[in-house]
């Protein structure tokens, strides 16, 4: 962790593409607190010739962004990122207005250049506008999880609306990384951060966040690739209002790394299924008898292992790496 | 393009054309400082004169070209995006009425109530979809190609099929100024709903109407009285 954060929170990792010098890169936010006002966007590379991670590096600062928008930005949060075919890394962060979380938008950068060219250079970004997602000031949008790849080179990115009542939404992108439409993915008004699961090409599942009574991970799914959703019954698993992740390895292999607990954040799990519905415990990520707090995982696929990233006690970044077949290799913070 | 093709890529809204970025920051300054100008002019006595008026306009435009934290847009934008097209070009014949001191006038005509009527529902309908209470997306609709022509055809209706076109030719060429400028720019999201209408234009539309259904009320309690 950099110097003078004692507060980190909400990472994603990306698998970089084959012939890049790293593996992985994440990226997370951090500063004196969540929602402060020094709270900016960090990232760090994992090198596949020296097996380690670069120094953490700021990519997204809000008074820099906010200077090409010509508006503010108050407070940063929850990044997500994309390869475009172009090999540009896009990055989608929450920004807020006046207000907390209920108050953001969702910002898209996009990366100047790309990572074929010149692959060693330090990465930068550039500010690409605020996601229009709605009519009443373009407020309560956000972003959490990893987005869906498409056959056509675009991807659908989860979203999440949250101004009193909560409900989850699919944005779609093209091969360019432009913004397509937006579907919503339930009719319910207490789901967040959706996590997509593609079964197959037309048939996904969303899993999501619980911020109701029922404390289960709860489900949605389409059959012709995100036009239409219709909400499932609850997964037997539990939650505790809190986020989760999921990759499709292939079809049949589908993992999610969750939080088990119903009233706690102190346990993180790691599950595999065939279909998406019936789950079983592949790995105990992490336990904390004290009751602290693993949460907010990342999943990703990158040189033949499973990469893993989550929140530790909302202090740092931890990352497991898991060699094929479900081996974990090593581990660090 | 058959005819099939064409009308599809009328009404499909998975290819929303949003504006540069470097429009959207030029707009931004620019209609937050028409209307910023508009509110002061309002407050500013009318014994002022011509050039003073100017002046003030003039820098509270000038204003809004501050850098960064400076610009009134800045904070403006940070808390509510841009204005809306309506509100900005309503803001901008208000600064000129009152720069060519021109007298107040009745405005409130039947053609504004029944323009403030629509917009009222119109932003009621955003703000439930906004809020997911309809099975289908409103908000998604705005980003059309036909809906601005539609809507604009809708609202102007009663002008066509009545004979107050010919007082009221001002609104209707307000309505085409805001679709044409929404056309060729896309400002200020691409999507046509914030170019008509945004939520502090809504809520002084809904004040005009209540106060013409409040003031309708007392005049008939008045009748019944006497």
């Amino acid at each position: 962790m950099p110097n003078n954060t004692p507060s980190a929170h909400a990472s994603a990792v990306l698998a970089m593409p084959q012939g890049h010098p790293s593996a992985v890169m994440a990226f997370w936010f951090a500063g004196s607190r969540e929602s402060g006002a020094d709270v900016q966007i960090y990232s760090s590379q994992f090198d596949r010739s020296s097996q380690s991670w670069s120094p953490a590096v700021v990519v997204v600062n809000r008074w820099q962004k906010s200077g090409r928008l010509r508006h503010g930005l108050r407070r940063l949060g929850n990044p997500v990122a994309w390869i475009d075919r172009q090999q540009r890394i896009h990055l989608y962060v929450v920004a807020t207005g006046w207000g907390g979380w209920a108050a953001s938008r969702i910002l898209h950068l996009r990366q100047v250049g790309n990572l074929g060219v010149e692959p060693d250079k330090a990465i930068e970004f550039q500010t690409q506008g605020l996601l229009p997602l709605s009519w009443l000031w373009n407020i309560s949008h956000l972003v959490r999880n990893s987005p869906l790849l498409l056959q056509d080179g675009g991807m659908v990115l989860p979203a999440y609306f949250e101004l009193g009542m909560k409900f989850p939404l699919a944005l779609r992108f093209d091969a360019e990384g432009d913004y397509r439409g937006m579907v919503r993915i339930s009719a319910q008004r207490d789901l967040l951060q959706p996590a997509l699961l593609p079964r197959s090409p037309t048939d996904w599942l969303a899993l999501m966040r619980d911020s109701g009574s029922d404390k289960r991970i709860r489900v949605a799914q389409t059959r012709d690739a995100g036009q239409h959703w219709e909400d499932r019954p609850n997964l037997l698993l539990r939650n505790p209002d809190a986020a989760l992740a999921t990759l499709a390895l292939a079809p049949g292999q589908l993992l999610m790394a969750h939080n088990p607990r119903e009233n706690s954040r102190a346990i993180l799990d790691l599950s595999c299924s065939s279909d998406g519905l019936n789950w079983s415990q592949l790995d105990s990520i992490k336990q904390d008898p004290l009751g602290g707090e693993y949460s907010y995982p990342a999943l990703a696929w990158a040189d033949n292992s499973l990469w893993l990233t989550f929140t530790d006690q909302r202090q740092s970044i931890a990352w497991r790496r898991y060699a094929a077949p479900a081996r974990q290799e090593k581990q660090s913070q | 393009m058959n005819w099939i093709d064409l009308f599809h890529s009328w009404i499909e809204t998975t290819g929303p054309e949003l504006p540069a970025l470097i429009w959207r920051r030029w707009y931004l300054d620019l209609a937050w400082g028409l209307v910023m100008s508009a509110f002061i002019l309002a407050a500013i006595p009318r014994r002022r004169s011509v050039l003073n008026k100017t002046l003030v306009a003039g820098l509270t435009l000038l204003s809004c070209q501050l850098p960064g934290i400076w610009a009134p847009s800045y904070w403006l934008g940070l808390a509510f995006q841009a204005p809306s097209i309506s509100s900005a070009l309503l803001a901008a014949w208000f600064v000129q009425r009152k720069l060519r001191a021109q007298d107040e006038e009745q405005w409130v005509k039947p053609a504004v109530l029944w323009l403030a009527g629509l917009g009222a529902i119109l932003g009621w309908l955003l703000l439930l979809d906004t809020l997911a209470l309809f099975p289908w997306s409103l908000f998604t609709v705005g980003f059309s190609a036909l809906t601005p022509g539609l809507l604009m055809l809708l609202a102007l209706c009663p002008w066509m099929l009545s004979r107050a076109m010919d007082r009221d030719l001002a609104w209707a060429a307000f309505l085409l100024a805001v679709m044409c400028i929404f056309i060729v720019l896309r400002l200020p999201n691409g999507n046509f709903w914030n170019a008509l209408l945004d939520p502090w234009l809504w809520l002084g539309l809904n004040g005009i109407v209540l106060r013409h259904v409040v003031r309708r009320l007392i005049r008939r309690q008045k009748i019944i009285k006497t």
